[in-house]
């Protein structure tokens, strides 16, 4: 089962350590018991005499897999986004330790501080089927962001807006816990999230891209887009990578010139001539970066990797634009924060999201020069 | 003539193959990490990316198999793979045929007997569809299962062809897939010379199926040395970085 196993090596009875020493078994047999309410590990030796056994209740995992899927606060045991398979969070109370230590101590377990990103890498123009594409790596994470416009017409609610739309999907290739629709929850809480922080509100208002400029004739025709996102492989803080990779894709993306053929009277749809040659490329620079910062223990840290996403308390997603704005805010996680803290969070984030869209930027014109 | 034209009086290709000719090949091992094997495959426009999980524990009880491995295996299309973006393609019935497909063949060459109670997840996806995907969908399958080192008979390689215009075709993309001619895809063990996976559409008249056959067979081959070749420089790298 997908219960975190506990490692043999984190016995908290202090019975079996006792007897650890007076014992030495060359040999031995590791039973592993594992259902939906509990997972045991048994050590014996190769008669099947226990040596000694553990379980997941006694190393403190309390929540049975069929209560999570209906527990109404799911991002409390294990927090939906980061996505880290089960097995990671089995780390044993060393390797926890070692994680928080060294957090607590600014030097983390691939050598990073706590507010350094993984290097970035950008690929564009990954996709030809689609208007724009790109490919974005933050260490093991890689994620693929493409973008189709397809013209259609506006609601009738808002004329001069355009509909645009980002769907993340999950592929079982990232982690086989993604497999059938189990990807779904995960891919839906991310898309909400993107949404919220590159959208801006049901208005439009404080979007990243304008959806006004989408629209070919007022309430009539206008380019639908459609931004689909994919995890490949995941290793913790999607959301900054699938948020990057938009970007990257979107100032990729050329959307062809429409000319109206005849204007149209009344209820008709006008006819509309698509150009294949002439495109329009967007103005990116109003796009957001998201930043998420995790805190484990008393401190917090970008990029989390899917082993720190383990440890932490809650995590705080804030999506700064180029001139410093907030843009949008999730708070997810079990723990409660102080205000103050979340305010300092925020001045930290703005602080980072510079460099970040720095970088993001340079290796965007970098891929875009290659591409060409 | 009416009918569009598959293959020009000089005889070349809508994309400017000839008839024997395949699309370029291209393969990558390693791209995604967490996996315990994983690879890209490219053929022309079709590009796909499998990811192996095991051999580890099984998930699911009930499905234990006491003296073999149980290999599963799962095919999915992003939303932008297809040229006009599809709604929701998880879990139609052609995902699931083209699932039990590669799963068959793969369990064909897997040595399960060697790994009994455990379990081996093969996770395709494709990233863009130009025909041909359940080919490379096996071709970077089997490269995916030798990154993760699990024990096989043989590697297994498959490669379609059609007929159209009088004409045998190796490796059709997306247009001539759909122009309703016949489509046979081959799937061989290449050393052991077997044919582990034929599927046909349409009709054909027996003769000209066999040479049919014969050409996708040889587009096989022709996989199978590309796919040996990756395969001998990925272990070459490796032991460079063991430092061997």
């Amino acid at each position: 089962m997908a219960k975190p196993i506990p490692k043999v090596g984190s016995r908290r009875s202090g019975r079996s350590s006792a007897r650890k020493s007076a014992r030495r078994i060359p040999k031995g047999v590791i039973h592993v018991q594992a259902s939906f309410n509990n997972t045991i590990v048994t050590v014996t030796d190769v008669r099947g005499r226990v040596i000694s056994w553990s379980s997941a209740g006694t190393c403190g995992f309390k929540v049975s897999l069929r209560k999570k899927s209906v527990n109404p606060f799911p991002l409390n045991t294990c927090s939906g986004f980061c996505c880290t398979p089960k097995e990671m969070v089995g780390l044993s109370a060393g390797e926890k330790h070692f994680i928080q230590g060294g957090i607590a101590q600014d030097l983390r377990l691939d050598g990073r501080k706590r507010l350094t990103y993984r290097p970035i890498y950008v690929e564009t123009g990954i996709i030809p089927q689609a208007h724009g594409s790109a490919r974005v790596r933050l260490g093991a994470t890689d994620v693929i962001a493409s973008v189709k416009a397809e013209l259609g017409k506006p609601s009738a609610l808002q004329p001069d807006k355009a509909k645009i739309a980002i769907y993340v999907d999950c592929s079982p290739t990232a982690a086989p816990m993604f497999e059938g629709r189990g990807g779904e929850e995960l891919s839906t809480e991310l898309s909400v999230a993107l949404e919220r922080c590159l959208l801006g509100g049901k208005s439009g208002a404080g979007a990243g891209i304008d959806p006004t400029s989408l629209v070919v004739v007022e309430g009539k025709v206008c380019w639908d887009l459609y931004i689909d996102g994919l995890v490949i492989s995941s290793d913790g803080n999607l959301l900054d990578a699938l948020a990057a990779a938009i970007k990257a894709a979107l100032s990729n993306t050329g959307i062809p010139k429409v000319d109206v053929a005849a204007e149209a009277t009344g209820d008709e749809q006008p006819e509309v001539n698509i150009s294949d040659e002439e495109f329009l490329q967007f103005d990116t620079t109003g796009i957001p970066v998201i930043v998420t910062l995790t805190k484990v223990g008393k401190h917090y840290i970008v990029d989390a990797t899917s082993e720190e996403e383990s440890q932490m308390s809650s995590a705080v997603s804030i999506s700064v634009n180029r001139k410093g704005h907030v843009c949008g805010l999730t708070k997810r996680g079990g723990a409660g924060l102080d205000p103050s803290i979340i305010l300092d969070m925020i001045s930290v984030a703005k602080h980072v999201s510079e460099q970040l869209i720095n970088k993001l930027d340079s290796e965007i014109a970098a891929a875009e020069a290659s591409e060409e | 003539m009416s009918k569009t034209e598959y293959v020009s009086p000089e005889g070349l290709r809508l994309d400017g193959r000839r008839p024997m000719e395949m699309r370029q090949l291209r393969a990558e091992i390693g791209t995604v990490a967490k996996a315990n094997g994983s690879a890209v495959f490219e053929m022309g426009n079709t590009k796909v990316i499998a990811a192996v999980y095991g051999p580890r524990e099984v998930q699911n009880r009930s499905q234990l198999i006491n003296d073999h491995a149980l290999v599963r295996c799962e095919y999915s299309m992003a939303n932008f793979s297809t040229g006009d973006r599809m709604r929701k393609p998880k879990g139609d019935r052609r995902s699931t045929e083209i699932s039990l497909v590669i799963r068959q063949t793969m369990e064909a060459c897997i040595l399960t007997h060697l790994m009994p109670r455990s379990q081996i997840d093969i996770f395709v996806q494709v990233l863009q569809a130009d025909g041909g995907t359940r080919s490379a969908c096996i071709n970077a399958a089997t490269l995916a299962l030798a990154d993760a080192g699990i024990p096989m008979r043989d590697i297994v390689t498959s490669c379609s062809a059609g007929y159209l215009n009088s004409t045998p075709l190796l490796d059709l993309n997306y247009i001539e897939d759909s122009a309703g001619g016949p489509d046979v895809t081959v799937g061989i063990l290449p050393k052991l010379d077997k044919v582990t996976l034929l599927q046909m559409d349409a009709k054909l008249p027996v003769d000209i199926f066999e040479n049919v056959m014969g050409l996708a067979v040889e587009g096989c081959k022709a996989i199978a040395n590309y796919i040996r070749e990756v395969l001998l420089e990925n272990t070459k790298q490796l032991e460079f970085r063991r430092g061997l």
